[in-house]
């Protein structure tokens, strides 16, 4: 029959029976589905087609619904705002982040806009109908769009709201934020599709194509999406996907089965070295399985498992990802505790051997120690050296998730690193068995000298001298401390973190700073890459490759004749904003006249003149400009179809890609400077041209004077073409890179320099990452603390936890509120000095403006134009809410930013009063500060713009910096704060759990206890006269207890005198009557002497009943037989005596279990302790272990011993060594073991120390 | 037997030497690949079979890479290696060759096109590399693959 017991026993063994079963079946069916999908495939292709199309047209339905549900939301919150509030306020707002939104009266004039470039409206925004649906194309953007009517102060408006779905262009940058339905549809349905917007007929080549036409619930066709028909392949790999996921699952499942099993296994090994090497095996073992298999990286897609944030060849790949970097540091972690753990509580036997052998053990473990800082080094030196992340320059105070991965990444490494070298440490002080302190100094010292040594040895070691000493400094303090300290804690792991910390940061700042230092020949030779050749191949490509470019052709075709957004797409996305820095696009009809264009600094002024009858692929010409005198080198391509020119695409470019010579480089457009240098922030990298003769040009606020460039030509010509310097300038100390220039670039030399960084840079590094650092372990701490709550519920609220929660209250929280009032502050300040610098660039424009008006008679845009020269600001000039002039025609005319004035600022400043005003701005995902002035200039209204995305504003101190000075100082001020009231507290409460601790063994019956602590004022006092009253209630108890054992001898011995006297005096009688009749011959002797002889036995036999009655009297009282813990009784017993003696209980199991008297238990133990504390012993280890069908104890101490004349007597009623003691202690303890079918006995003695051997049955007591 | 003055065995001795000489020459003149070419060659078969191996040893200390997904950056020489094959290992290529090389140059380049199929539809990219000589060895400086 099936047995359910036998089934619960071995439930494991059927589980993991199911999963393997489970992983052969899907092994089994997955061919099957396979050819069952392909013989199925044409009926599933067909309703997969239908199903797509159904999501298609249903996806549209539903933005129409969703778009019109916002619609009406918007509507409402205009019709609701205040008369005084414009409408900007409501279309700006946050609630409109990522729609666009128009407002047009009934005219059809734009009154308001958000989000909406464009400077001429589609006529479908105009002719649409009510709430249906339509498709906006702009140059650059398509948006899903409805429109409504508004009634607001007694006019009517159209609102249009559009959802942008379609970004045409795309910028090689990390502020671009790329919109695609087109995209999202092919990474959904995982088939190639096609949204072609309008309502024209799309025509079908390809066999494999499908179409389906999007109406609008107006029934107005918007579009047509073309897909590719699924491929059976696709679908195939999708079900050997879903197959090989819930395979894995099961292996995991079968994975965590075996763990439980191996649990119970590893229970069973009484070797708790053995028990350790085997999980060490495990955890590597699935680390090497996980990697293997890909786990959990093949789940989690994503920046995590990206390499392009970090990735190291170490281990075959098996840090090829942050996550994967993660999951190995966590796993050495986690060998590194059990190492810890294992050295922490290793035996005196562990350490015994001969000198030799200890000495060379030593040794060895030194060379580990220093060769775990040179692991320690590379591993964060590949931390820094293979990451694209920027560990000091992020730009945010928390930091994204990728790089917070690798923070914690850093400070795991740091933990692994600490806990090993502890317990290096630990393991040499313990091999040397040194006591004294300064054994430990001259130990400290030695160390600091073999660190020295070593380095010098090495051909490049990691860190420096300054990381190498911290790191021996504080790992050996720690090691010291917990050596000395009595008792463990969990909580010595935030300490451990704390250390760990430190150190990673300043290995991580050194090497981040060898990085920077090392950029500098690169970004050297990036300057003086001779790019001619490689710039007019790219130019001569891209020219070819655009002519060819179908939706150019139909644009062409369209009639269209503004191509400046559609060139400015062209560039964006092709190769060449990540190669040259100068260029010009230009679309040119048959006639070679401009259509469009889009120019990136470039100077060129006069049109190239071509030569339209050459019938070739494109032409190219190298010209001057005469202007700027700069070479140009021009490609002209053919567009043409069916053979029919359209027209050309010209793409003129300087070729010699000299960087010095550009205009500006915006890094919103061009991912250019960071191809430069990405490890240094570029706009902190100074970079200077010295020609033969002077400075030719220079990069940065920088100025070289003479002697500077005398300088450094000779110290080339003495030290060679490449050289590192350290000079002055201005002031300022920088390290500087001089590298020779070819001859035929120019010759001369190029420096590119980098602020020397002080001590406030080191300390902002610093504080930044370690406020980060500061968070993970607060919350490691609190995640440990809510684990052993239980532990710790007593302790929560005991004298020593109320003094620490009130140390930190008082310190912590004004530490926090003023951190929060001085951010607030610094903030406010920063917008006061953004607005300030910017308005006053606006008024020196505005000041130059009406000043060369007035006195001068330049053309408009020519006064313009100086003044962009002269007072070297990008702005832009609005009139009658328009754009009037730009300095940055780019921007403008490729829609990245609209012609018409921003709506806020036409509200606020343009239609009323008032004068100035300060805005929020993008581009894209850059966002920046924009000012705006209304000024007259010549009797006309116009308004100036100039913002911080293209004119420098440097504040003193950026929000970013108070955050990282405030925050990080203010944490690291936290920790320590901690830290310190933990020890404070810890100081303060000792006396107050000394005598808890002796008030309980008091309590507990143990007179013997004595509180020894030394200290000045009430304590001492308290202490003092606690002792003394301990002393005299030991004597009195005494003194009673003599007392009451005279009264009960007494007592007794009056009693059995008593009862004695009783059957005695009849027998005296008796007797004397016997003698009497004898005597007197009396003839009735016989019968008196049988009366006689039986009265006496009859006495003898009450006597003898006395005797057995008083021999019971004195039996031992009844044992209490209960399942008690002996670990946990043990455990009692050592709290008893933590003040008198290092008592440490090693037991491998979380609990042993036996039947037996708890009370006597724990006074045996008592009793053997106290004989340990009296023979002078300063160490004792309680070891239990289980034995087949024993408990055993082996208490050993390190005492003088036991005599060896006394070895047999010990156990021996009434015998003692002592003056005072009753000698009944060891003697009750062995009676009651043995009551209990167990033993008590001295395993060995010397003057070393005595060892006591407890074996108690585990059924003992039953 | 004398032939103006050269002898049977001379002349045959002649036309032996301007034979060799002859053969000599026109191996000569067989263009014989630079080194630049040889590198670009074990690029174009690593791109072509996805083995980053066959040219990983190239790579700069530095080597700039921009990719058609993702902010192009300067990466060590450890991260261009699991970059370039994890791209690869997503758009497994079916085809690669170089239709340019050019060398002689400070900077020698070269540019193709690489067909790939991702997720089961085809696509295509152009690719460019360019090299940079760093201690008299070409190596790897930059790769765009666009």
């Amino acid at each position: 029959m099936f047995n359910i017991q036998r089934l619960l026993k071995r439930k494991y063994f059927f589980l993991g029976g199911i999963f393997v079963l489970a992983i052969i079946l899907l092994g089994i069916i997955e061919p099957v589905l396979l050819k069952r999908n392909e013989a199925e495939w044409g009926t599933t292709l067909e309703s997969r087609v239908k199903e797509l199309k159904w999501e298609i047209t249903s996806f549209y339905a539903g933005n129409e619904k969703d778009l019109n549900t916002k619609l009406s939301s918007l509507i409402s919150g205009i019709e609701a705002k205040k008369e005084s509030e414009g409408f900007s306020s409501i279309l700006n707002s946050d609630e409109w982040k990522g729609y666009s939104i128009l407002l047009l009266d009934s005219y059809g004039w734009t009154v308001a806009f958000s989000n909406f470039n464009e400077n001429i409206f589609p006529l479908n925004i105009y002719n649409s109908k009510p709430g249906a649906m339509f498709y906006v194309q702009t140059a650059l953007i398509d948006y899903l769009a409805v429109t409504g009517k508004l009634n607001y102060g007694g006019n009517s408006y159209t609102i249009v709201l559009g959802l942008p779905v379609e970004k045409k262009y795309s910028l090689n940058t990390s502020y671009f934020e790329p919109v695609s339905l087109t995209d999202d549809f092919t990474r959904k349905y995982q088939t190639k599709f096609e949204i072609h917007p309008g309502t024209e007929e799309v025509k079908i080549v390809d066999g494999r194509e499908q179409s389906v036409a999007v109406f609008n619930s107006a029934n107005e066709k918007i579009a047509t999406v073309v897909f590719e028909t699924p491929t059976l392949s696709v679908d195939q790999e999708k079900i050997r996907e879903v197959i090989s996921l819930l395979q894995l699952i099961f292996l995991l499942a079968l994975i965590i089965v075996l763990l439980i099993k191996l649990k119970d296994w590893l229970g069973k090994i009484s070797s708790r070295e053995v028990q350790s090497l085997i999980v060490i095996l495990l955890i590597a073992g699935f680390r090497v399985l996980f990697f293997i298999f890909e786990i959990p990286t093949r789940f989690i897609s994503g920046e995590l498992s990206d390499a392009t944030f970090f990735s190291s060849a170490f281990g075959f790949g098996i840090v090829r990802s942050p996550l994967d970097l993660f999951l190995t540091v966590l796993s050495i972690l986690c060998i590194t505790i059990i190492v810890y753990d294992l050295v922490r509580n290793a035996g005196d036997e562990f350490f015994a051997g001969n000198k030799t052998a200890r000495y060379t053990a030593g040794g060895v473990i030194i060379v580990f120690y220093f060769l775990l800082l040179r692991a320690f080094g590379a591993s964060i030196r590949s931390v820094v050296y293979d990451s694209t992340l920027k560990y000091f320059k992020d730009p945010f105070l928390i930091p994204d998730p990728t790089l917070f991965v690798m923070h914690i990444n850093v400070l795991l490494i740091g933990l692994s690193v600490v806990l090993l070298a502890v317990s290096s440490l630990l393991l040499f002080f313990r091999l040397g068995g040194g006591k004294k302190k300064y054994y430990f100094l001259f130990l400290f010292v030695v160390l600091q000298v073999l660190g020295f040594i070593y380095d010098i040895i090495q051909s490049d070691p990691q860190g420096s001298n300054f990381t190498r000493s911290f790191y021996i400094i504080f790992t050996y303090a720690l090691a010291y401390y917990i050596l000395t300290k009595k008792t463990k804690s969990v909580f010595e792991y935030s300490i451990f973190l704390v250390i760990a910390s430190f150190l990673s940061i300043i290995l991580l700042n050194h090497y981040n700073k060898r990085l920077e230092r090392t950029s500098l020949p690169a970004t050297a030779q990036e300057f003086l890459r001779g790019n001619e050749k490689l710039n007019e191949f790219i130019a001569i490509q891209t020219a070819v490759q655009f002519s060819r470019e179908n939706e150019l052709i139909e644009r062409f075709r369209s009639g269209e004749n503004n191509f400046d957004p559609y060139s400015f797409k062209l560039w964006s996305e092709s190769v060449l904003p990540r190669e040259i820095l100068s260029l010009h696009i230009s679309i040119l009809d048959t006639r070679l006249n401009e259509l469009g264009h889009y120019d990136y600094n470039f100077e060129n002024h006069n049109p190239i003149e071509w030569d339209t009858k050459k019938e070739q692929d494109y032409q190219v010409k190298n010209i001057e400009d005469p202007y700027s005198g700069n070479l140009v080198f021009a490609v002209l391509a053919p567009v043409k179809h069916d053979d029919v020119l359209l027209g050309y695409v010209e793409i003129a470019i300087h070729p010699l890609n000299n960087y010095f010579n550009r205009k500006q480089c915006y890094n919103i457009l061009s991912s250019y400077n960071q191809r430069l240098n990405s490890t240094v922030d570029f706009s902190q990298l100074i970079a200077f041209l010295i020609s033969d003769r002077d400075i030719a040009s220079s990069i940065g606020n920088i100025s070289l004077n003479q002697s500077d460039i005398e300088y450094f030509r000779g110290k080339l010509k003495s030290e060679g073409d490449e050289i590192y310097v350290s000079r002055k300038i201005e002031g300022k100390s920088y390290l500087i890179f001089l590298q020779k220039n070819k001859p035929e670039l120019g010759g001369g030399f190029i420096g590119v320099a980098l602020r020397t960084r002080d001590l406030t840079v080191d300390l902002f590094d610093f504080f930044k990452v370690f406020f980060i650092h500061s968070l993970l372990i607060l919350a490691f701490t609190i995640l440990l603390f809510i684990f052993r709550i239980k532990l710790l519920w007593k302790t929560l609220f005991n004298f020593r936890a109320r003094l620490l929660y009130s140390l930190i209250i008082i310190s912590i929280v004004p530490l926090f509120l003023s951190a929060l009032y001085f951010k607030s502050l610094v903030e406010e300040k920063n917008q006061d000095d953004v607005n300030y610098k910017l308005q006053r660039r606006a008024m020196q424009i505005e000041r130059y403006l009406q000043n060369y008006f007035s006195e001068s008679s330049l053309i408009q845009n020519e006064v313009f134009d100086k003044a962009h020269r002269d007072l070297g600001s990008e702005f832009t000039l609005y009139e009658n809410d328009w754009i009037l002039y730009t300095t940055l025609p780019g921007f403008y005319k490729s829609a990245l930013l609209p012609y018409a004035l921003n709506s806020f600022v036409k509200e606020n400043i343009s239609d009323k009063e008032g004068k100035q005003v300060l805005i929020d701005e993008n581009i894209d995902g850059y966002k920046f500060k924009s000012f705006y002035l209304k000024t007259n200039y010549g009797g006309k209204s116009i308004i100036i713009n100039v913002n911080s995305a293209f004119n420098e504003v440097n504040l003193s101190l950026s929000n970013l910096e108070v955050d990282i000075f405030l925050f990080g100082s203010y944490s690291f001020a936290a920790v320590m704060i901690i830290l310190f009231s933990s020890f404070l507290a810890g100081q303060i409460s000792k006396p107050i759990r000394e005598l808890t601790r002796a008030t309980t063994a008091v309590a507990a019956g143990d007179l013997d206890v004595k509180v020894d602590y030394r200290d000045k004022g009430e304590m001492n006092n308290l202490i003092e006269g606690f002792n003394e009253m301990v002393e005299k209630l030991k004597q009195s108890q005494l003194e009673l207890a003599e007392f009451e054992r005279e009264t009960a001898w007494k007592e007794m011995a009056r009693q059995v005198a008593h009862e004695i006297k009783n059957p005695l005096t009849p027998m005296k009688l008796s007797i004397q009557q016997l003698v009497a009749s004898y005597n007197d011959k009396s003839p009735k002797f016989n019968s008196i002497f049988e009366k006689v002889t039986s009265t006496i036995i009859g006495q003898i036999e009450t006597l003898s009943k006395i005797a057995s009655e008083f021999s019971a009297f004195a039996r031992m009282p009844k044992l209490k037989i209960e399942k008690v813990d002996v670990k946990k009784i043990c455990a009692e017993a050592v709290s008893l005596f933590d003040s008198d003696l290092h008592i440490k209980v090693a037991c491998g199991y979380e609990a042993v279990e036996v039947m037996a008297d708890s009370d006597h238990l724990k006074r045996s133990l008592i009793n053997l302790i106290r004989n340990s504390i009296q023979a002078g012993a300063r160490h004792m280890e309680i070891k239990i272990t289980i034995t087949g069908e024993n408990i055993e104890l082996r208490l050993a101490d390190d005492g003088s011993g036991i005599a060896k004349e006394n070895i047999e007597r010990i156990f021996d009623d009434n015998f003692t060594t002592r003056e005072k003691g009753m000698g009944l202690g060891l003697s009750m303890a062995k009676k009651y073991f043995e009551s209990i079918k167990g033993s008590i006995s001295v395993a060995r003695t010397s003057g070393k120390g005595t060892e006591f051997l407890i074996i108690i049955p585990k059924t003992a007591g039953m | 037997m004398r032939l103006s003055g050269i002898t049977y065995r001379n002349s045959v001795r002649l036309c032996l030497l301007a034979f060799f000489v002859f053969t000599l020459t026109i191996n000569g003149q067989s263009k014989k690949p630079s080194e630049e070419e040889k590198i670009f060659r074990q690029i174009e078969e690593g791109i072509g079979k996805s083995s980053v191996d066959k040219f990983s040893g190239y790579f700069l200390n530095k080597v700039f890479i921009s990719l058609a997904t993702g902010t192009p950056k300067n990466y060590s020489a450890n991260q261009a290696y699991y970059v370039i094959k994890n791209f690869l290992g997503i758009h497994n290529p079916t085809g690669f060759k170089f239709d340019f090389i050019s060398g002689g140059t400070a900077n020698p380049f070269a540019w193709g096109e690489l067909k790939y199929i991702k997720n089961g539809m085809k696509g295509k990219a152009k690719v460019f590399i360019t090299l940079i000589n760093e201690k008299n060895q070409w190596k790897i400086s930059q790769i765009t693959i666009n």
